[in-house]
């Protein structure tokens, strides 16, 4: 669900790209590279409305139902750190003045996320294709090998779909991790500073989810502590009236993303939500993170 | 098109929304408000007629066969603010995202739509007011009170104005309407967690975007 | 633009004339004060009814609030009621925006002529207490007010 990120779709009718189940493996063999994917809004708050009402039936009291939503959104968080650390190791520099030819990786991976949209079939074909790419791509000119790779493309579809799946898997899997790796040259160093992480989720995070950076980061002034994060249109908890008591908890879950994210970065903390309305933006609202004594205690002796 | 009444009946004939826009002013005051219950009484006999008036199907009608086409165009920026002054207010994104809710675009849609009230009743001219009614797929109803009054002298010149009848052009503008009202409950009445279906609604964000969308079209 | 059937309902809500054409393209088709009616009559009026007593709590001022037209996808009803309680009613093409003037006329050119005005018409179609509520059954058989309601309705009904 978070995995893509949230667009307004075109209207309520907007389908969502059909998940095919003869492609149930997909998910472990998939590459982790970056794909413009949307989701329809609709269908996501629908999901999330759904999420919310169920688990404030099944909490008793409201301090319940918050603990909950946001244990959902660790869960996320915690993956997250890594999946985003990951994916900002890979600079789009490093496609170009990698070491092998570039052409040949460019299209590759072009092709790769062509093929896993458009048919079944091609989930067999895709790992051929590229490790057929780099043999070809060794033995001649990357020019020759674009141009046989798009001729034998189709070939190659027809001719997997009579073999065995399982013959590739392994093939595939241990292919799509060189893929990818080959191309960082630096791991991204972990975030030790509060501010730098904080600016990782003000930024990265939130361009992940809700696809624009954050609307503010801000010290608090008061308390050494504590930060904020905010937002002037929350997009998940947009359409939940404010004349509910219990609307302001459902905000809860990008708590728990927060929380979860921080926490895996070892920076423990808890966070709230908290809304500001202004003139302009009557939604506007604001996480508050509060750091443990010994994230403080931490900086401190770096500092 | 002043909309003095908004109601929303479901699709048991209960009232589940109800508003009344006395902003204009102008109009002299009911002589005895409706109280709630009238209300109530009120959607349910809307209702009911709304039902009988697919009985009543003349047999001329029944034996033709003629095909009626039940395509409403589209009528751009009722109610919605128009382009210029979207522009003029986004500084960047943030006022201009969400504008619409799950909408995308500057209006809620950009399509003619075919009215799924085919054979129920649609308007109600009286002297002082005229009543739209625009029914859903599933049966849920919104209903629209206008304090324009239809013209009742029929023109000199019927031929010349065969294209723009005053009135089926009404009934095009309500439903356009309507089916923003429609689109706005789809956003702020479904996608409400604390909504239970059928009930009243009480979301102070499905009130706002209606009041909002009033404003704009009076 | 095409009428289909018109209906007179008297202040006791029977249906004292009824006249239903069943082919557009033929003015003398259908049927006049048929047994076959009643049931949609008693629809009729009752959507009448209940969608008066609306339009009247729903009136502002002093002036009292009249219903002209009820539309429907399919057609359209045109009402037009009298001091002493009568109702004409006309369906016809949805599309046709106004009869007013046309039940006007009926009321005022057929009906005071040929039955109001006429010595041996009945005053009131409910001749006792029973015939009242809608359970009568009197309809007006008069040949004159019948021949010229078709003069001036049948140039209407294909038109």
């Amino acid at each position: 669900m978070t995995q893509k990120t949230l667009i307004t779709p075109a209207e309520n009718s907007t389908t969502i790209t059909q998940m095919d189940t003869s492609r149930s493996s997909r998910l472990y063999t998939e590459s982790l590279m970056f794909k413009k994917d949307n989701v329809s809004l609709s269908a996501m708050t629908f999901l999330y409305q759904e999420m919310i009402s169920y688990l404030h039936q099944s909490s008793t009291t409201m301090a319940e139902f918050e603990k909950k939503l946001s244990n959902y959104g660790e869960s996320i968080g915690l993956r997250l750190l890594e999946l985003l650390n990951f994916r900002a190791s890979l600079s789009p520099k490093s496609f170009i003045d990698s070491s092998s030819s570039a052409t040949t990786t460019t299209a590759t991976t072009t092709t790769t996320s062509n093929i896993t949209t458009t048919s079944a079939t091609t989930g067999t074909g895709t790992a051929k294709i590229i490790s057929e790419n780099r043999t070809r791509s060794k033995s001649t000119t990357s020019k020759l090998a674009n141009d046989t790779r798009t001729s034998s493309n189709s070939a190659l579809r027809d001719h997997n779909t009579h073999h065995h799946h399982h013959h590739h898997t392994l093939e595939r899997e241990k292919n799509l991790d060189v893929s990818l790796c080959k191309y960082i040259t630096k791991m991204r160093r972990r975030d030790l500073k509060i501010l730098d992480i904080l600016q990782f989720i003000h930024g990265t995070l939130w361009s992940y989810l809700f696809n624009h950076v954050s609307d503010d980061l801000v010290k608090s002034s008061e308390r050494a502590n504590e930060y904020m994060i905010i937002d002037n249109s929350p997009v998940l908890t947009q359409f939940i009236p404010n004349n509910n008591n219990a609307s302001l908890s459902c905000n809860y879950f990008v708590c728990g993303i927060i929380k979860g994210f921080l926490l895996s970065a070892g920076f423990p903390c808890s966070v709230n939500p908290h809304t500001m309305s202004t003139d302009e933006f009557d939604e506007r609202l604001v996480y508050l993170i509060q750091f443990d004594q010994e994230v403080l205690e931490r900086e401190a002796l770096r500092a | 098109m002043a909309i003095q009444s908004l109601l929303i009946v479901n699709k048991s004939g209960g009232l589940i929304y109800h508003r009344n826009f006395t902003g204009t002013g102008s109009h002299e005051q009911q002589k005895q408000p409706l109280n709630s219950n009238d209300y109530l009484i009120l959607a349910s006999t809307l209702h009911g007629v709304f039902a009988i008036a697919s009985q009543l199907t003349p047999k001329a009608l029944q034996l033709s066969q003629t095909q009626i086409d039940y395509t409403i165009p589209y009528i751009p920026n009722l109610g919605t603010s128009s382009g210029a002054a979207n522009a003029t207010s986004s500084g960047g994104r943030g006022s201009n995202i969400g504008k619409l809710g799950s909408f995308k675009g500057d209006d809620f849609f950009k399509d003619s739509f075919t009215s799924w009230n085919k054979s129920g009743l649609r308007q109600l001219c009286t002297d002082q007011f005229t009543m739209f009614i625009y029914q859903t797929m599933s049966g849920l109803k919104f209903i629209a009170i206008s304090s324009t009054v239809m013209p009742q002298r029929q023109d000199l010149n019927p031929d010349r104005n065969k294209n723009i009848n005053p009135n089926n052009l009404a009934i095009q503008v309500a439903d356009n309407f309507l089916r923003k009202v429609y689109c706005l409950y789809s956003d702020y009445v479904m996608k409400d967690p604390f909504y239970s279906m059928e009930m009243p609604i009480k979301s102070d964000l499905f009130e706002k975007k209606v009041n909002a969308m009033i404003d704009n079209i009076s | 633009m095409a009428i289909y059937s018109f209906w007179i309902f008297d202040k006791h809500c029977n249906c004292i004339f009824d006249r239903e054409w069943t082919l557009t393209t033929n003015s003398t088709s259908g049927t006049t004060n048929s047994k076959q009616n009643q049931e949609t009559a008693k629809l009729l009026y009752g959507m009448i009814y209940s969608l008066r007593s609306i339009t009247q709590k729903l009136s502002r001022g002093l002036n009292k609030n009249e219903m002209r037209s009820i539309s429907t996808g399919k057609y359209r009803v045109h009402t037009y009621c009298t001091a002493s309680g009568l109702w004409f009613v006309l369906l016809s093409d949805f599309k046709q925006q106004s009869y007013s003037q046309v039940l006007e006329y009926i009321y005022s050119s057929i009906y005071v002529t040929y039955v109001a005005n006429n010595l041996f018409s009945p005053y009131d179609f409910a001749e006792n207490e029973d015939e009242m509520r809608g359970q009568g059954f009197r309809k007006i058989t008069n040949r004159r007010f019948i021949d010229s309601l078709e003069n001036f309705l049948s140039p209407l009904v294909g038109q």
